[in-house]
């Protein structure tokens, strides 16, 4: 049980680390627009 | 209007009631409307008596149209004097207002007094933004505190009685320090939506959703502090998690599904081409005033109403759902949001925050405010049947605490979770906006949601004639010709020569039968007619009633019959009314002889002519069937409002205002069609969730209180059921064009699709009457009579 001293600060450093490049993500426009991508196909210029 | 000063039908100043007898002749053929409604747009157009701006106000509580229609009723008393009627954006909950400066504080006032607390915007497209982050931040925190929490709840689950107490207690603190940060954080949508139900003295989803997220919470915590046997917080976790990704998906769903009427209030480009000082100067559209003249560059959206300073090309698909560009003349009027197709000089007649737009985005905002009684009536039964589901499930909770089972608090989430009234809350909102927004799409504009409900049930089709099923709009029906030297072409080609460039109703049929003849010297004598010398000889036209005729001196060469002519769609519209089993019925003034016959050409049974309004009334009272009543919505309205359901035609964008429950905005009279159609479609779907609804309620609740359902089960129950009500909902999206497309092969090959010219060519034949003429040449003028 002792190694859940460790193993717990780890998880919660990694959790910390995805949530904040999520927010980055989001902050950053990333889904601002979802639909273009799809669109862009149809395109033709 | 009838004066002694002015011709009641063209305006010309004249002694008598019409300047001359062509215009007598087209104001019988036409009847008042057209006069009518030129009048109304004069006067539309007077003068502010306030300075006054755009203004937005974020108002976070507008949740619904009932939300809309309280925030109406708040600033009904300052309309007018302070401010123009507020236009209320539901799904971003803005509301839009045309105010003058000193307004502000009492629009702020009022509205807090309602209960919707505003905030004076500065960007909009920053609010808007901010909101979508804010949703998937949410998002992302709830799934994340859900991965987290589980790690921690799991282990509690599968190391009961091997942990020790020290790390059971540690898990379940940090557990609990999970599902505090998620519920202050993604769980704000459900606490609020609560807040505002309660307020609004009712129970309804979010209350359910928030008090079992709020249960398991509190629960597990007393757990927690006094070491109890079992908690809960994975199951508040997952009760956000998968409710706000159901909700997140339904929002996306109901944006696209609302695209139509949300495009209605999109921001149009901020800056604009403004004459000024012998140049063109950018300039802020904001800034536009009235008599400003402005460039309009081709494939750009007009940005105001106003009028075309000369010849152009304009494309108003996007208000009227008509995807066709129409060649309008100088002085035509051009409305905000439609796409210019060649470059256009526009002359501002409205300021761009009070453009028919605007007011289109307006209607359609506040429509669903008005319920279909039998949808109302649906909310009440969820209301009662939630009251009911709460006390079961705290009457099992109880029952089930005090006799001390451990079973007491995952029945009481699971019966909570199994009783989301999701078919009534989110289905009939979700299928009344697809259906408005598609139903827009092919300009179809919604004034009064209860008509969709009424629609579906209707047997009887009441039509006014003249501009519904005809194209009020005088046409040359037949030629006679009276000088065997003369063919029709070059008879046609003088009248219309001599028309040319006239004001005038009957000037107009002669239009697309211009073959350019050389004209000179040429006079319009008010009150007689037109009078030229064209190819080398002087001609006059000269009307009586019904006919014009073609002089050369006094010699008589030539008679033309005019006609209003049948609209070509009227034709597919009689049809599609019998495939469905409605029965048609033509209640018209006009005289009855014109009326039987345009009856016989259309396969109309029950036609009446010659009827004053009081008559029609009477008419429609005297039915006892559900009737649907089509009319100009100009001069009919009170024979409009005895029936269920009224459609009033307009002609374009600029309608709007036409006193129906739903205006249709194009000349396509079928489209009454795609109406009925929508509306039973409507109908079935709202069956379809209310069967659906009730067999999920009937399987979930008894397991749920036999404690055979845990809370997550039940959990994701109530997410995949209010998803699939909701996008059965949205298959109202679509509507199909109606099956009965005319059998009329000239429809599509003529260029313009003029109504006028392939009734010409058709309906002459069919009745029997006068011969058709050659077809128009040129098709592509102006549907719209100034």
């Amino acid at each position: 049980m002792n190694s859940l001293l460790f193993l717990l600060p780890i998880s919660a450093l990694l959790a910390a680390i995805a949530l904040r490049a999520f927010w980055w993500a989001v902050q950053n426009e990333q889904f601002d627009e979802l639909d273009k991508a799809a669109r862009s196909v149809l395109d033709d210029e | 209007m009838k004066s002694a000063c002015a011709c009641a039908n063209c305006g010309t100043a004249c002694s008598g009631d019409y300047c001359c007898g062509g215009c007598e002749a087209a104001a019988s053929l036409l009847s008042a409307s057209a006069v009518s409604g030129a009048a109304r747009q004069v006067s539309a157009s007077g003068p502010a008596p306030l300075p006054r701006r755009a203004i937005a106000l974020a108002v976070p509580s507008i949740s619904c149209g009932a939300c809309a229609a309280a925030i109406e009723r708040a600033l009904a008393p300052l309309v007018g004097s302070l401010l123009d009627a507020p236009r209320i954006d539901i799904a971003k909950r803005l509301v839009h207002l045309l105010a003058a400066d000193t307004a502000l504080p009492a629009v702020l006032e009022r509205l807090a007094a309602a209960g919707h607390p505003a905030t004076v915007v500065a960007n909009v497209a920053s609010v808007d933004r901010g909101a979508a982050r804010g949703e998937w931040l949410r998002l992302g925190v709830a799934w994340f505190a859900l991965m987290q929490g589980m790690m921690f709840t799991e282990a509690l689950y599968w190391g009961a009685g091997e942990m020790a107490l020290p790390v059971r207690d540690a898990f379940r603190w940090l557990a609990f320090l999970i599902t505090s940060i998620a519920i202050a954080y993604a769980g704000q949508p459900f606490l609020r939506g609560a807040v505002s139900e309660l307020r609004a003295r009712r129970i309804g989803m979010d209350c359910l959703i928030a008090l079992s997220i709020l249960l398991a919470y509190v629960v597990s915590t007393i757990e927690t502090v006094r070491g109890g046997a079992v908690v809960y917080y994975d199951a508040a976790l997952m009760f956000i998690a998968f409710l706000l990704t159901a909700r997140t998906i339904e929002a996306r769903a109901m944006r696209s599904a609302r695209q139509r009427i949300e495009a209605l209030s999109a921001p149009l480009p901020d800056s604009v081409m403004r004459w000024h000082a012998g140049d063109w100067v950018a300039t802020m559209l904001s800034a536009v005033r009235v008599g400003d003249e402005l460039r309009v560059d081709a494939g750009a959206a007009i940005p105001v109403d106003g009028v075309l300073a000369d010849d152009g090309e304009v494309d108003e698909s996007s208000l009227t759902g008509e995807p066709h560009a129409l060649h309008r003349p100088a002085g035509a009027r051009v409305y905000a949001g439609s796409t210019a197709v060649s470059t256009l000089r526009v002359r501002a007649t409205q300021v761009a925050a009070r453009s028919t737009r605007a007011e289109l985005a307006r209607i359609a905002a506040t429509a669903l405010a008005d319920r279909p009684p039998w949808l109302a009536a649906g909310e009440r039964y969820a209301g009662v049947f939630t009251v009911a589901m709460l006390t079961l499930a705290l009457g099992s909770f109880l029952v089930l605490a005090l006799a001390g089972s451990s079973r007491a608090v995952p029945t009481a989430l699971a019966v909570l979770a199994a009783s989301c009234p999701c078919a009534f809350a989110l289905a009939l909102p979700a299928a009344l906006a697809a259906a408005q927004s598609s139903l827009a799409s092919v300009g179809l504009l919604l004034k009064r949601g209860r008509a969709l409900a009424a629609l579906a049930d209707v047997s009887l089709l009441c039509s006014d004639k003249t501009g519904t099923l005809t194209a009020a709009r005088a046409a040359v029906a037949g030629v006679e010709i009276i000088d065997p030297m003369l063919s029709r072409e070059r008879a046609l080609g003088i009248a219309a020569a001599l028309e040319r460039d006239v004001v005038h109703p009957l000037a107009e049929a002669f239009a697309p039968f211009d073959i350019g003849l050389e004209r000179s010297d040429h006079k319009v004598v008010v009150g007689v007619g037109p009078d030229a010398i064209v190819d080398g000889e002087r001609y006059a036209l000269r009307a009586s009633r019904e006919r014009v005729a073609l002089f050369r001196g006094e010699q008589r060469l030539a008679e033309f019959a005019m006609d209003d002519p049948l609209r070509t769609e009227a034709v597919a519209l009689i049809e599609g009314c019998k495939a469905r089993g409605i029965d048609v019925a033509l209640l018209s003034g006009d005289a009855p002889a014109r009326v039987s016959r345009l009856a016989a050409v259309l396969g109309i049974v029950n036609a009446h002519g010659g009827l004053q309004p009081a008559e029609k009334l009477a008419w429609l009272q005297a039915q006892s069937r559900k009737t649907v009543m089509l009319g100009d919505g100009l001069n009919d309205a009170p024979v409009l409002a005895a029936a269920d359901v009224s459609v009033a035609m307009g002609r374009g964008a600029g309608d709007a205002h036409r006193a129906a429950d739903v205006v249709l905005l194009g000349g396509d009279v079928s489209k009454v069609l795609m109406l009925i159609d929508t509306s039973r479609k409507l109908k079935r779907i709202v069956r379809q969730n209310y069967a659906w609804a009730l067999g999920y309620h009937a399987l979930m609740l008894p397991l749920a209180l036999l404690g055979m359902m845990p809370p997550w089960a039940a959990a994701i129950g109530m997410a995949a059921s209010s998803l699939l009500v909701t996008l059965n909902a949205l298959r109202l999206r679509h509507v199909q064009s109606p099956g009965a497309t005319p059998a009329i092969v000239d429809a599509a090959s003529a260029p313009s699709r003029s109504p006028a010219a392939v009734a010409m060519a058709q309906a002459p034949k069919r009745s029997g009457g006068l011969r058709a003429e050659s077809r128009p040449k040129i098709g592509a003028h102006a549907q719209e009579s100034v």
